[in-house]
């Protein structure tokens, strides 16, 4: 299994800065990690890249991670992990992603181990 | 005349705000938060009002509308935010203003969302992008609640618009 490639994507950079900081600390296979501030930028990431899995914030101007995640499912695309990493908590949201193939909800602020246990319930073999 | 109205939050609506910030201040800037007692929040409006505070208010729509704001003191704004970038505060290593407005206004989107969402569980809210300014200390607004954080007094407010929808 070759090394999991990430893209992070919110519209904070310090949001960006800490989902990445958590993402290093696991002791996981971890490759290339991208950022994009919101889901247009992310989409040109997903064009340009190969990546396993898409952690994104919900709340984002130009478009939201509710708008990326529907163009992902609209694109077609199988084979990518998506996580939703939001404050948004609600059911109602939960049950809109979910509809969209979203695996994992993280909420806001999370622990740092959480991001580790996503990681590891989506793709079990980034166990080193 | 206005169709529209200002509510001020009531105290329970308060506290569940001020539980909200201290999960986030803790977890994801760790640092330590606490409520003031009356004391500290009256020294806390005086040193608002005559300081330069970082003002952030992010707004909400949804079965509540209205907006939230957070104070946060110039020292500790930016020492949360040199030990976010994990900057050596003491050191004359200066930190970005936009790193400072982005740590404050993601303080008051996390809080903010974090706190609706508990609130009203099976509803969606839309928050809008957290606005952040350099203002002194709004005494018609409030009430304010006062949270220590790190030991420094911190505010959050906020008001409902209308009524629920």
């Amino acid at each position: 299994m070759r090394a999991l490639k990430i893209l992070i994507v919110d519209d904070s950079a310090m949001m960006r800065a800490l989902i990445k900081r958590a993402v290093k600390l696991t002791d996981l296979d971890i490759g290339e990690l991208y950022e994009a501030e919101n889901g247009r930028r992310a989409l040109d990431v997903l064009d340009t890249r190969q990546v396993d899995a898409v952690l994104t914030d919900i709340n984002m101007p130009e478009m939201n991670g509710v708008e990326l995640l529907r163009e992902i499912v609209r694109r077609g695309v199988t084979d990518l992990v998506k996580v939703v990493v939001s404050t948004d908590g609600s059911a109602a949201r939960r049950d809109e992603v979910r509809d969209l193939g979203v695996t994992a909800y993280i909420d806001k602020p999370f622990a740092p181990e959480i991001i580790r246990d996503v990681l590891i319930q989506c793709h079990p073999s980034v166990v080193r | 005349m206005s169709l529209s109205s200002v509510i001020r939050a009531s105290s329970a609506d308060l506290s569940g705000l001020v539980g909200a910030f201290g999960a986030v201040a803790e977890r994801s800037f760790f640092a330590f938060a606490e409520p003031a007692d009356s004391v500290a929040s009256e020294t806390a409006m005086t040193e608002w009002l005559g300081g330069e505070p970082y003002v952030a208010t992010v707004s909400f729509r949804g079965p509540r509308s209205g907006a939230v704001s957070i104070v946060v003191p110039e020292t500790l704004a930016r020492e949360l935010t040199s030990a976010f970038l994990g900057l050596d505060f003491e050191s004359e290593a200066e930190v970005e203003e936009t790193a400072v407005c982005d740590l404050v206004g993601e303080m008051a989107n996390m809080a903010t969302g974090s706190w609706l969402s508990s609130l009203e569980a099976e509803q969606v809210f839309e928050l809008a992008h957290p606005e952040v300014s350099r203002a002194q200390g709004n005494s018609e607004r409030g009430p304010w609640a006062v949270v220590l954080v790190n030991g420094t007094p911190t505010g959050l407010c906020c008001e409902f618009t209308g009524g629920r929808s």
